[in-house]
């Protein structure tokens, strides 16, 4: 079999699987989305009446909002490091996986920042942050960098897609309507795997992978310095941009790991997405969990063992059970143990395990950046006096919750979205591996 | 016989419990009403008031408490308005300068301020008696030194104003938030004191600053005030406005060119990656052409 002709039957065969919305995937869908709708309506009270809905005041600037922020840019990590590394390496066991990684990248890039202008507030003041941002505020590098990053992901994926775009276009057997034809005719960029066609599109592949490795590292890190560059307790620290990047990495790759459990399932890919998928990535995880725990051990060591009065104030709330001692211990101990555990011991690994495992780190690592936060803002330098205990500590209001849960949401939804438009397996690269492995087996 | 034995054991019922009801009723509080009266610069007679009571050995505010003004002398007392207190007890009463006030032989305003009561509070009333006084602001001519003068006057018996002596002046300059004291005097026999503007103190851009002087919380005259604008201090010079924006800014040049580097090398590559995908397009297009062509 040629291969125009087998890449059509993978196509086919792929599309074919999870084309036609089964019954879970309707209510999957219009859960999520009554969930947006109420995270819309959460967004317009807070319009309407300020931010005095949310829990954040005179000394808790920053909630739950930055918090998911954080989280959602630091699981882009997952497109830009596992797929940007594994196709300059030339790994070939990446090609079934890279695709979902690719689309939480591109996902998590557009819904981190909406978090941050929801917690801004006066939206009518958005064009300020051009013409009145200062260059030397990390936040406006931060706008700077995450801009650059969300363009270069966009292209990264399209760029990936232009084959089997190619592919769609080209299909005669897969019902597809008009406009989704003039879509994908006008997206494959009249593709006809010409050898220059494709020695350009390698070119741009590996141009875009080398440039997106640097770029997230950076996005990370100019975020960790929106913290680090700041003079307060538990944010001051040298080690604070690495320290993001292994933390953005970790969960990036956790998240990656759940997608691919999910499609596997829900989508019957069970013949693409193999176990050894799972081991892999897992065995990633499981080198991501270590650095982050060393990582973990040596900024608290070295905070608390300088003994320097106003950070062990925040440090003593982190280890103190009546305050935030059970959700730093969880963070600390449970959400990089249960990963290494599930991923390092052979007898315990299989895909459910180290499923487990990640979903642990994932749920771990949103509850560590809520006590980078919250408790460093609890801890003012000048004693509290005279102020309401809601004005010195913080608890998320059902606004903030419901945008929360409106943003998670609304990264399923897109993925349900995405995967109408793009297979969800890179199948023209499928394809070429398979015809490989034909010619070779041939041969011997 | 019952309907009789009945009659005289309510009559005793009553009267043991209007008895109780009268010794158990809780004494009226006579509330504590303080009042101060200030002459403003602008000629505005001003009657702050603050109202409270002893309960429990505690200072609790009076609020939402009807207060009537009014000014009497030897002929009768005239209302001037009413006031409320606010929640922490305090009203403030203005009468404007165009208003006649009422005044007694010797030349002075008598205020009564008037609480009328409630049924925890009883009725409290304070007077104050303070006489008019008259300040004028002058800047008399020097060779190298700013001298800023204050005549003090008030009315005698006959109506006429005369020089009042010994009366310790402040002096200030209006500042942003307040007023800042440069000086402190008390007037000599021809009702006049003086005090030095330092120069160093500025202006607003244009060079003008605003003198006050003040008699504070005298026991005749109460607090009076007076102000003058005063064009020939020195000049503030703003700082220039911090440039912002990406386009416009000044921060410094190796921030401005790392960004612009980095920015560049990105954007280089990215505009380079589309002009791949570009270039991917007219081939297909050349070669279908050539397809078509050959068929």
């Amino acid at each position: 079999m040629n291969s125009p002709e087998l890449a059509q039957k993978k196509l086919v065969e792929v599309i074919s699987r999870y084309d036609k919305p089964t019954v879970l995937g309707k209510i999957m869908f219009i859960f999520f989305f009554l969930v947006l709708l109420f995270a819309i309506y959460a967004f317009i009270t807070q319009t309407i009446k300020g931010q005095i809905v949310t829990g954040m005041r005179d000394y808790v600037v920053w909630g739950i909002y930055d918090v998911n922020f954080i989280f959602f840019i630091g699981i882009s990590y997952a497109g830009a490091m596992i797929s940007g590394i594994l196709h300059l390496l030339h790994v070939e066991w990446r090609k079934p996986i890279i695709r979902i990684a690719e689309m939480i990248t591109v996902i998590s890039v557009i819904i981190g920042p909406v978090f941050i202008l929801v917690e801004m507030g006066r939206l009518d003041r958005i064009f300020n942050i051009f013409t009145h941002g200062r260059i030397q505020s990390p936040i406006l590098w931060d706008v700077v960098a995450i801009l650059t990053y969300l363009s270069c992901s966009i292209l990264f994926l399209y760029l990936a897609l232009i084959r089997d775009y190619a592919l769609l276009r080209d299909n005669t057997v897969l019902k597809i309507s008009k406009f989704r034809r003039y879509f994908y005719k006008k997206l494959a960029a009249t593709y006809i795997d010409l050898p220059q066609q494709k020695k350009f599109l390698n070119r741009a592949l590996t141009i875009m992978s080398a440039l997106i490795i640097p770029l997230a590292v950076l996005v990370h890190s100019v975020l960790a310095w929106i913290f680090g560059m700041t003079i307060r307790p538990g944010w001051h620290s040298t080690i604070f941009a690495p320290y993001f990047v292994v933390a953005a990495v970790f969960s990036g790759t956790a998240v990656l790991i759940i997608a691919m459990w999910f499609f596997r399932k829900f989508y019957h890919l069970e013949e693409y997405i193999l176990e050894k998928h799972f081991k892999y990535i897992g065995t990633i995880l499981l080198v991501l969990a270590a650095l982050y725990g060393y990582f973990t051990f040596s900024e608290y060591l070295t905070v608390w063992y300088g003994s320097e009065t106003w950070e062990l104030e925040v440090v003593y709330k982190l280890f103190d059970f009546s305050a935030y001692g059970a959700w730093f211990y969880l963070a600390a101990f449970v959400g990089v143990l249960v990963p290494m555990i599930f991923t390092g011991l052979p007898f315990l690994r299989n895909i459910n395990t180290i499923t487990i495992g990640s979903v642990v780190a994932v749920i771990c690592m949103w509850i560590k950046r809520y006590l980078i936060i919250v408790p460093t803002l609890e801890t003012p330098l000048l004693p509290l006096q005279d102020i309401r205990p809601e004005y010195a500590h913080y608890t998320a209001s059902w606004v903030e919750w419901t945008l929360t849960a409106g943003g998670i949401a609304t990264f399923c939804m897109f993925f349900m979205i995405f995967i109408k438009f793009m297979p969800i397996i890179p199948v023209a690269d499928i394809a070429e591996v398979s015809e490989k492995k034909e010619f070779i087996s041939e041969k011997l | 016989m019952r309907q009789k034995k009945i009659v005289p054991v309510l009559i005793i019922l009553t009267l043991i419990t209007g008895f109780i009801q009268t010794a158990f009723a809780g004494d009226l509080v006579t509330p504590r009403l303080d009042g101060t009266y200030e002459k403003m610069p602008d000629g505005t007679k001003k009657i702050s008031v603050s109202l409270s009571a002893s309960i429990d050995d505690k200072r609790v505010y009076i609020e939402n408490a009807p207060l009537q003004v009014s000014a009497e002398n030897e002929t009768g007392k005239t209302l001037l308005g009413s006031a409320v207190t606010n929640l922490k007890g305090k009203a403030f009463f203005e009468i404007s300068p165009g208003k006649s006030i009422p005044e007694d032989k010797e030349g002075y305003y008598t205020f009564v301020i008037q609480y009328e009561g409630n049924q925890k509070f009883n009725i409290t009333s304070k007077t104050i008696r303070v006489k008019e006084l008259f300040m004028e602001i002058s800047f008399p001519k020097s060779d190298s030194i700013i001298n800023v003068q204050v005549s003090v006057s008030a009315k005698n018996d006959k109506g006429v104003k005369e020089t009042v002596q010994d009366i310790p002046v402040e002096f200030y300059v209006k500042r942003l938030f307040g007023l800042f004291k440069f000086g402190s005097e008390k007037t000599d026999a021809s009702g006049l004191c003086t005090a030095e503007f330092p120069k160093s103190l500025p202006g607003d851009t244009t060079g003008k600053a605003i003198i006050v002087a003040k008699v504070l919380d005298n026991e005749f005259y109460g607090t009076v005030g007076a102000s003058v604008d005063f064009k020939k201090a020195t000049p503030l010079i703003l700082e220039p406005k911090q440039k912002r924006g990406l386009g416009d800014t000044d921060a410094p040049l190796w921030m401005v060119y790392t960004l612009l580097v980095l920015l560049t090398g990105v954007w280089f590559h990215v505009i380079y990656v589309i002009g791949l995908v570009i270039r991917i397009n007219i081939k297909g297009k050349k070669a279908l052409k050539k397809t078509i062509m050959t068929e």
